[in-house]
Formats: C-alpha cells, sequence, structure tokens
C-alpha cells in the first residue's frame, strides 16, 4: 500500500511539471489556434539554464528561477519577432513546422554546447522525509510547492487580472482562420512569453529529480501535449488536471504494468483521447 | 400511399440540443411537382434540407423515399439514389475547374473506370473522356459554355451558382433541392437561374425550392409551404398563401409588397 | 496544337529518361548514394503527398509504415527465404494495413489532433521495434539483410543500386501522376476542399481518406524495402519522429499538390540532409534555419513559386497543367 501511495506521490510530482509545460500548449492554442512544437524544446533550455546557474554560478534558487523567468521570456518573444510573426500564409501546417524548425534549433545549440547528460546538485538539500511509511525528499516538496504556486498564480493572471481576462476573452471570440502575420499584437507576444515562462521553469524543476539532457525536449513535449489534449487543450483548467492524471498514470502503469513500455501510455492515453473526445475531459464543444 | 408521391416527410422534429429547429414536420412531395418553401431567416428550410440529405439525423420521424426510409443514411448514399442539392452559401470545389467540379458529380452514376484509368487502359481512358464530354454539356446546359477550363474560384458569383446547379444535375437527379438559388444575383442572373429551374422541372424533374424572393416564388411555384419557428403554418397555392393572414403575420416588413 | 504539345512533352520525358540512365556514368559513387536515397525519400514523399496535399490529412507519422516495409521485407528474406521480388510487394502491403489501421480512427480527429494521433502512432510503432526482440531484434537491429538479386545479378553496389530504386521511383512518379488525374484524385481534391460537398455528390468520405491512407503507406512500404535491402542494416533509431517529420517537410515544402515541386524538394533536401551531415551538430540547426526560413519565405511551397527559373523552364516545355499548381 505504502508502495503505491508513493508511485502515487510521485507521480503527482511529475504530473505538476507536465501540467506547467502543458500550460504553455494551451495558452498558445487559446491564443492563436496553432500548436507550438517548441515548447518542450522550450522547456529543456530552461532546465540547462537551470543547471547552469545551480551547478556553474552556483546561485540560490530565486535568482535562478528569475534568471530562467528572464530568458525564456526573451526566447517567446524573440521567436515570435523573428519567425512566427512572419509567417504570412498563417496556417496552422506552416507554423506547426517553423515551431519545428525553432524546436531544431533550440536542441542543437544546446547539445553543441552541452551534448552530456548532467546532473543538478542538491538544490534543496539532502532531507528525506518519511510521512505514512512514503519518502519524502525535500526536493519534491519544493518542486510541488512551487508548482502549486505558479498553477495558482495563473489562475489568479487569468481569472482576476485585467490583461488575463483580455486574453481569455479574445481566445473566445477569435475568427478560427488564424490571424498570425497579420495581426502580431501585444496579446500574441504576452501568449508566447508566459508559455515560454511556464515551460522553462518546468525544466528547472525537473532537473532535481532526474537530471538535465539535450535531447529531452521531444519527450516532455509530447507528454506534456498529450496532458493538454487530456485535460482539454482550450481549458487552462483542464489542462493542469490533465497533467496530474498523466503523471500518475504514468507511474502507475509504468510500475504495475511494464516500466519499458512507460512512455507508450502517454501516447496511448492522447490516441484514445483524440478518438473519443478530442476537446478533453474539459473540453466543451465536441 | 399515393403512387405518384415521391418523398414523404413524416411528424419529423429536429432538436438542437434543448433548441427545437423544426417541430412535427408533414409533408407530401408529388413526383414532377415544383414546391417552394419560404418562411423568415432561421424558420428551419436549410434544416429540412439537410435532414432530407442526410446531413442531420431526425430527432424524431421518418422520411420516406419513393417507399423507402432514408432518415438514417449517410449524404452520399442519398445522392446515389437521385437526389441532389444546392448550398445556400455555395460550397464549390474551389481548387477545381469548372468541369472537374460537374465530372466528380457525374462519377457518382458514371461508373468511372478508375484503376483502369490510373494503369492507363484503353476503357479506363476512354471512359473518362466520355465523361469529360459529359460534363461540357451540362455545363453548356446551364449556360457556361467556354468556360469549363476555369478555376471556379475565379468566376463571378452568378456563374459560380450556375456551377453548382450544373453540378447537381450532373446525378440524373429526381429530386433537386435548390436552397436559395437566386440569393445574391444581378436581376440578369436571376432571370437565367429562373429559366434554368424552369427547364429542370419541365424535364421531369421534382424540384423543392428555398427562395426569398417572393416574385419567384410566386410566379414559378406550384404549391408553396411556409415555415416559421420550425413548424408550417400554411400550405397550398401561391393565391391562397398571398392572402393567408398567418403568413402575413409572419412576413411583417418589406417583403409584404411582394405578396 | 495539342498534338505539338504532346509530342513536346514526350521528348521532354525521354530526354530525362535518357539522362537518368546515363547519370551512373557521370557522377562519383557518392552523388549516386546520395541519389539513391533521394529516390528512396521521394517515393515516400509522394504517396505522403497525396495524403497531405489531395486528401488534406496530415501524418508525422510515415517513418512507421517506412519502417515496417524494411522489416518485414528484411524479416521475410531472411527468415522465410522469400525472394526480393515476392517480400518488396508483402512488406508493402503490411504497411498498407499498418497505414488502414491507423486511417480508420484518423477518421474521428481532425487537423491538428490528427497530426497528434500520427506522431502517437508513430512513436508507438519504434516502441515496439525496440522491445519486441524476438523478432525485431530490438535495439540492435538487423543486420546482413541481403542485397536484391535477380538470377544470378546481384546488385550490391551503388551503381547497380541506382537502377532498382530508379525504376521504382519512375514507377512512383508514374502512378502518383495518373492518381491525381484520375476520379480519385479529384475526389480527393474535393473531400479536402468541401467534404459536405462531396458527400452530397456521392463520395464515400470514410473509403476515401482510408485508401488514401492505405496507398501512401504502400508507398512508404515499398520505399522501406528498397532502403532495407541497399542498406543491409537497419534499426529502430532509422525510423524515428525524425524521419517522419523529414518526409513531411519535403512534401510540404514542394507544394503539397504539385508532383513537379515534391520532386525537386526532396532531391534538394536529401542533398541537404547529406550535405549538412558533414557538418555535424551544425547539421541539424541547419536544418531547423531551413525549415524556418522556408515556412517564412515559401508557405505554398516551391511547386508555386512563380519566379523559379526552373519552373519557367518546365513550363516553357510543357504544357502547364492543373496539378502542378498547389491549390
Amino acid at each position: 500500500m505504502e508502495v503505491f501511495i508513493q508511485i502515487l506521490f510521485n507521480g503527482l510530482a511529475v504530473g505538476g511539471i507536465y501540467a506547467l509545460v502543458a500550460l504553455g500548449y494551451t495558452i498558445v492554442y487559446r491564443s492563436l489556434y496553432v500548436i507550438n512544437f517548441a515548447q518542450g524544446h522550450v522547456f529543456m533550455v530552461g532546465s540547462f539554464v537551470g543547471y547552469l546557474g545551480f551547478s556553474h554560478l552556483r546561485m540560490l534558487p530565486p535568482a535562478v528561477f528569475l534568471i530562467v523567468l528572464i530568458t525564456s521570456a526573451i526566447i517567446g518573444v524573440v521567436s515570435v519577432f523573428l519567425v512566427y510573426g512572419r509567417i504570412h500564409r498563417a496556417d496552422h501546417l506552416s507554423f506547426a513546422i517553423a515551431s519545428i524548425g525553432v524546436g531544431i534549433i533550440l536542441e542543437n545549440i544546446v547539445r553543441m554546447v552541452c551534448p552530456d547528460p548532467k546532473k543538478y546538485p542538491d538544490v534543496f538539500g539532502e532531507t528525506i522525509y518519511t510521512f505514512l511509511g512514503i519518502y519524502i525528499s525535500k526536493q519534491y516538496i519544493w518542486l510541488i510547492g512551487i508548482t502549486l504556486l505558479l498553477i495558482i498564480l495563473l489562475q489568479v493572471f487569468f481569472y482576476k487580472t485585467k490583461i488575463g481576462k483580455a486574453m481569455r476573452a479574445v481566445s473566445e471570440d477569435r475568427d478560427m482562420a488564424g490571424l498570425l502575420g497579420i495581426n502580431v499584437n501585444s496579446t500574441v507576444y504576452l501568449s508566447f512569453a508566459i508559455s515560454s515562462i511556464v515551460g522553462a521553469i518546468g525544466g528547472v524543476l525537473i532537473g532535481p529529480i532526474y537530471f538535465f539532457s539535450f535531447d529531452m525536449g521531444m519527450m516532455v513535449g509530447l507528454k506534456a501535449f498529450s496532458a493538454a489534449i487530456l485535460g482539454g487543450i482550450m481549458s487552462i483548467q483542464g489542462t493542469i488536471i490533465g497533467g496530474f492524471i498523466l503523471g500518475i498514470a504514468e507511474n502507475i502503469g509504468g510500475f504495475y504494468i511494464s516500466s519499458d513500455y512507460k512512455d507508450a501510455i502517454s501516447f496511448a492515453v492522447l490516441i484514445f483521447m483524440l478518438m473519443f473526445k478530442p476537446t478533453g475531459i474539459m473540453g466543451k464543444k465536441a | 400511399m399515393n403512387m405518384t408521391e415521391i418523398l414523404e416527410i413524416d411528424d419529423v422534429s429536429k432538436f438542437f440540443g434543448g433548441l427545437a429547429a423544426l417541430k412535427r414536420i408533414n409533408l407530401r412531395i408529388q413526383e414532377g411537382e415544383l414546391l417552394s418553401i419560404i418562411g423568415p431567416n432561421g424558420s428551419g428550410k436549410t434544416t429540412l434540407f439537410n435532414l432530407v440529405t442526410g446531413v442531420y439525423k431526425v430527432s424524431k420521424g421518418k422520411i420516406h423515399y419513393r417507399g423507402n426510409s432514408i432518415q438514417d443514411e449517410n449524404p452520399n448514399q442519398i445522392a446515389k439514389k437521385g437526389i441532389a442539392r444546392t448550398f445556400q452559401n455555395l460550397k464549390l470545389f474551389r481548387s477545381l475547374s469548372v468541369w472537374e467540379n460537374v465530372v466528380i458529380a457525374l462519377y457518382c452514376k458514371g461508373h468511372p473506370k478508375t484503376w483502369g484509368y490510373i494503369f492507363a487502359t484503353r476503357g479506363g481512358v476512354e471512359r473518362d473522356k466520355e465523361l469529360k464530354e459529359r460534363s461540357l454539356k451540362l455545363i453548356n446546359y446551364v449556360g457556361l459554355k467556354n468556360k469549363h477550363d476555369e478555376l471556379v474560384r475565379n468566376l463571378p458569383y452568378g456563374d459560380q451558382k450556375k456551377v453548382e446547379i450544373a453540378r447537381a444535375l450532373a446525378l440524373s437527379p429526381e429530386l433537386i433541392l435548390l436552397d436559395e438559388p437566386a440569393a445574391g444575383l444581378n436581376p440578369l442572373e436571376k432571370s437565367d437561374v429562373i429559366d434554368l429551374i424552369l427547364n429542370i422541372h419541365k424535364q421531369g424533374t421534382t424540384v423543392l425550392l428555398i427562395e426569398h424572393d417572393m416574385k419567384i416564388v410566386m410566379n414559378i411555384s406550384r404549391r408553396i409551404v411556409v415555415l416559421n419557428f420550425g413548424e408550417i403554418i400554411a400550405e397550398g397555392k401561391p393565391e391562397e398563401i398571398r392572402r393567408d393572414s398567418a403568413v402575413i403575420e409572419a412576413y411583417l416588413g418589406p417583403d409584404i409588397d411582394a405578396l | 496544337m495539342g498534338h505539338y504539345k504532346l509530342k513536346g512533352k514526350a521528348i521532354f520525358v525521354l530526354v530525362v529518361i535518357v539522362l537518368l540512365l546515363l547519370l551512373p556514368l557521370l557522377l562519383g559513387y557518392y552523388l549516386l548514394h546520395i541519389l539513391i536515397f533521394a529516390a528512396i525519400n521521394l517515393i515516400v514523399v509522394l504517396g505522403l503527398g497525396l495524403l497531405v496535399g489531395f486528401s488534406g490529412q496530415v501524418s508525422i507519422g510515415h517513418a512507421a509504415f517506412y519502417g515496417i516495409g524494411a522489416y518485414a521485407s528484411a524479416l521475410f528474406t531472411m527468415k522465410l527465404g522469400v525472394p526480393f521480388w515476392i517480400a518488396l510487394p508483402s512488406a508493402a502491403t503490411i504497411a498498407a494495413i499498418a497505414g488502414i489501421l491507423l486511417g480508420i480512427p484518423s477518421l474521428k480527429v481532425s487537423s491538428v489532433y490528427l497530426v497528434m494521433t500520427t506522431i502517437g502512432f508513430s512513436l508507438i510503432v519504434w516502441l515496439v521495434m525496440v522491445q519486441w526482440n524476438s523478432l525485431t531484434n530490438g535495439p540492435n537491429g538487423i543486420i546482413g539483410i541481403p542485397s536484391v538479386s535477380i538470377g544470378s545479378v546481384v546488385f550490391d553496389t551503388p551503381t547497380k543500386y541506382y537502377y532498382v530504386v530508379l525504376f521504382f521511383a519512375l514507377f512512383a512518379l508514374w502512378i502518383t501522376a495518373r492518381i491525381a488525374k484520375s476520379p480519385i484524385g479529384l475526389r480527393l481534391q474535393a473531400i479536402c476542399d468541401e467534404e459536405l460537398a462531396a458527400k452530397s455528390v456521392g463520395i464515400n468520405v470514410t473509403y476515401y481518406k482510408v485508401l488514401t491512407f492505405a496507398i501512401s503507406s504502400f508507398f512508404a512500404g515499398v520505399a522501406g524495402s528498397l532502403y532495407a535491402h541497399y542498406v543491409t542494416f537497419i534499426h529502430p533509431d532509422n525510423f524515428h519522429l525524425m524521419t517522419s517529420l523529414i518526409f513531411l517537410v519535403m512534401a510540404v515544402f514542394g507544394g503539397q499538390r504539385s508532383i513537379a515541386g515534391i520532386t525537386i524538394s526532396t532531391l534538394i533536401l536529401t542533398l541537404a540532409t547529406e550535405y549538412f551531415r558533414a557538418f555535424g551538430q551544425f547539421r541539424m540547426i541547419g536544418y531547423g534555419l531551413l525549415l524556418v526560413i522556408g515556412m517564412i519565405f515559401f508557405p505554398n511551397g516551391i511547386g508555386t513559386m512563380k519566379l523559379s527559373i526552373i519552373r519557367k523552364l518546365i513550363l516553357k516545355i510543357l504544357p502547364p497543367r492543373k496539378y502542378f499548381q498547389s491549390e
């Protein structure tokens, strides 16, 4: 039983990270009805910058998070300015391929600089607590804590602030044709900035419990996307729930069914959802 | 059942969520007649067309075509049975030319030898030529001679509407549903379309027409059905409809002068 | 006038084919090697072009069918002793069946969601390749795949294999061109433009969408088999998501409905992929840049580049044909 709760707990932790990265997809999708295939790679870049900050520059967590935030926001804005904002055909396919290109560029720039997987130093200390028979390391506590904090901040932003509400309103109203290239305004820049930030911070958070590697962008990106679809890519709350569910399902499946096929679970979930309810658990129209 | 009845709409209702788009519609269409369906916007006319052609499934009721039940069939099955339609907001195949738009519909009953064509057998290639010639005939018939190679999206609106009619005719339909074929046309184009409809009718095809232009409706229909809020509020010959108080009430506005 | 055009076109095609047949005499092994890959890629991309450009279903999963074709052909020849000429169509048929298996659930999803389904499918196939050790030898892959042989002639050098691949590539080109103009091609374009109207003129959309999946995955299976018997060593990483992506990019760059465009773009991108390989890390960055720049400047693919010299040249000799345009 303790084993089960342990797995559940681990799943929750990973799930939170999936939720953060997945929110990046949702925010951009609600804004422009396109899928940003570079999201997973932005997550990876965040992890890399976090690694640099903790390991090489020996900075304190708040400073590292700040640097990651700024770097990722810049990446998001620059991507729009240089690439996405210039795609004139404004259709899903062109954007998808361009974002794949951006992702490839990010992945390989980092790869050139740091081709080996790296372990994060013990950022939050090595203490392991025991609670109800399960082992909780301090890292996990911080991870979950920060994840929840971010999620709450995002909720506040989107539901209570004027800008956030405006962004939500725009997505309800926008013509499905996709207006990239014709109407690249501050909302678009903001969407990409926020989406990059949440993805990148997710990357910093996963560092301590796994590790960093230049090629983790694609897999995590896909899984986070599955999470977004699972919960409903148009729904902010749905995406968050989807992330947690996926993290838990993956851990449970990985343990009880087969660890080799663990990754397949995300994809099976994805295909299942796409076939039967592509709008997700919290999605509205089918 | 009357032997000359071609379409029976029995107690048909259609709900979208809680909204009733059509309520208990009962209609019998005689073979060879020209029936117009009129009514204010949103009264359910196009919904009725969609139900007959299988785009929507009925919530309640039955639809029979020549005695066979069709309310559960798919649009492509219904097309094969000989029911053709045009669309209110034009659904032409925009990347194709005029004759390609028409010939696709010809494939429905024209038995193209597809794999023969692909592997360039004589039979396949000849059948393909034959079908193209038939499409050209139809294109001439609707008055678009010499425009067969044009991409439909380069044509003026009036011509595009004609292409859609040609495409519907290519199905060799016994029943044709025209959804506002004259909408958005100038008087000259309208007169062309009216002549076309009358010709189609003269050749024995049963015509169901949705139109807002009351002059057209009053002049060419044998029978008119009036819908309002999803229900039939009147049915009869043009003169009767003209005098019907329920219809006049539903139509408060500029159209009343046309009546 | 029409007779003149036909003659001009026939002469052009003849000249091109003769040139192609003579190519091995003019080029060194390395370039020939690249051309072989280009021809193999072309077969996949033509099928993908039908799927994406004509029926409008986007797939980033075609490496799965390519891989299935490769593995199936390798296993048929190695474990069942089947000759190549039977192994190839059999492997392609298996790939086609897999295509139908993916095509059917794909009917229920559209655009973006479809893309993700194909990605998921591709990954699941990849995982099976890696995990099913008893069948596929897992991550070690299969080595020692026999080369193609007819009678006593063994096609184990680039020069000889070039002719094998050329034959299939030309055949694929011809078939694709015929399909594009055939009732299938027209119906697919109709479905892509206005699905509802297509149904209303009697088109069984389900059948055609699944059929296109089957055709395109058959092509990919053929290509996979040709690949396996050339490189004689295959392993799962040859058939990962990246490969699927490269195929899609070649199709999109070509202009989707433009067969000439697809051919040119496949040639260029295959050359680029191999050329960049020399630069190591930079290769992929170059590739990413190519994607980005391509989408910004050629959103419709090069098949519609009005300013292209090559295109002007082709248009001068050939009569302009409908399927040269991408819309």
